[in-house]
């Protein structure tokens, strides 16, 4: 994969976080602090969010084919880097204090890793029953 | 089915034109017979050299700098480069899925989405051949017939 390849792929997860982000904040909110108000600068919050998330998606980058198995093992690098920066980010702006509060964060960072993975495989579904169409078409055209 | 024979000068392409009410599968073996007629490539099986048909080609993979090609139940290694393949039979249905693999587009019973925003492209002989995310739109391009 090239470096301009793997940055597009980043710029598309970094949306898909700070969306998911947004919901998970909305959602978790109103369960957890539903009197809690908040001013602009809360906006940012997805946004930085999704800078710091982004940042341990290096470990996936490869510009040699990964077999299956370094695939996942890269995954599962990829979101144990990525548990360790939000956690030490979230600690370091005091945004969470305890244990429990932290437990519950981490819980909600695999929600959304898996809601990520998930939309991006549903992508690739659909880009490969695209080009399964378009395959179909070639072969009967060039039989005929 | 009447058959007629026409000599042509050797200027002029080799060509058929096949006269019928209807395409149906007799006339589609017929064509893919003619398209594979000629086009054959060396292959060595154990330092035997062996003719092999280019449209019985699944797949060519370059391994260890040798170059192999792959049909339904042998493997015939080729002396020549993996992008001299690529450049000579790229209007052949070959298409360079990953930088080690260049596949038959008419041997692909369909293609699976894998890991990484890769697809998989299950063969006709239910192999399994990885395409590069990197060659997924070139791939969309030449099935669409544009220029890459």
């Amino acid at each position: 994969m090239s470096f301009k390849v793997f940055i597009k792929r980043c710029l598309m997860e970094y949306f898909i976080i700070t969306t998911c982000v947004t919901a998970a904040t909305a959602i978790l909110g109103l369960c957890i602090d539903p009197s809690a108000r908040f001013g602009y600068e809360s906006y940012f919050s997805p946004l930085i969010f999704g800078l710091v998330s982004i940042l341990p998606s290096g470990v996936t980058f490869s510009r040699k084919e990964l077999s299956l198995k370094q695939t996942i093992l890269r995954k599962i690098l990829h979101f144990f880097f990525l548990v360790l920066m939000l956690v030490l980010f979230v600690f370091w702006t005091g945004l969470l204090k305890g244990f429990n509060e932290a437990v519950s964060f981490v819980f909600s960072v695999f929600i959304v890793y898996v809601i990520v993975n998930i939309v991006s495989w549903h992508l690739n579904k659909k880009e490969a029953a695209e080009v399964n169409k378009l395959l179909k078409h070639f072969q009967e055209d060039t039989i005929v | 089915m009447k058959v007629s024979l026409k000599k042509i000068e050797r200027v002029l392409e080799e060509h058929a034109i096949i006269c019928c009410y209807e395409v149906n599968d007799d006339i589609k073996s017929i064509v893919k017979y003619i398209k594979s007629t000629g086009a054959l490539i060396s292959g060595y099986d154990e330092d035997r050299q062996k003719q092999v048909v280019l449209n019985d080609i699944y797949y060519i993979e370059a391994v260890d700098n040798k170059v192999f090609a792959y049909t339904s139940n042998n493997v015939y290694e080729l002396k020549c480069k993996l992008y001299e393949f690529a450049e000579q039979y790229d209007k052949r249905h070959f298409f360079r899925c990953s930088k080690s693999c260049i596949v038959n587009l008419m041997k692909i019973e369909s293609v699976q989405p894998f890991l990484n925003g890769r697809l998989s492209a299950v063969m006709l002989n239910k192999e399994e051949l990885i395409i590069s995310r990197q060659y997924v739109p070139l791939l969309k391009k030449t099935l669409l017939g544009e220029k890459i």
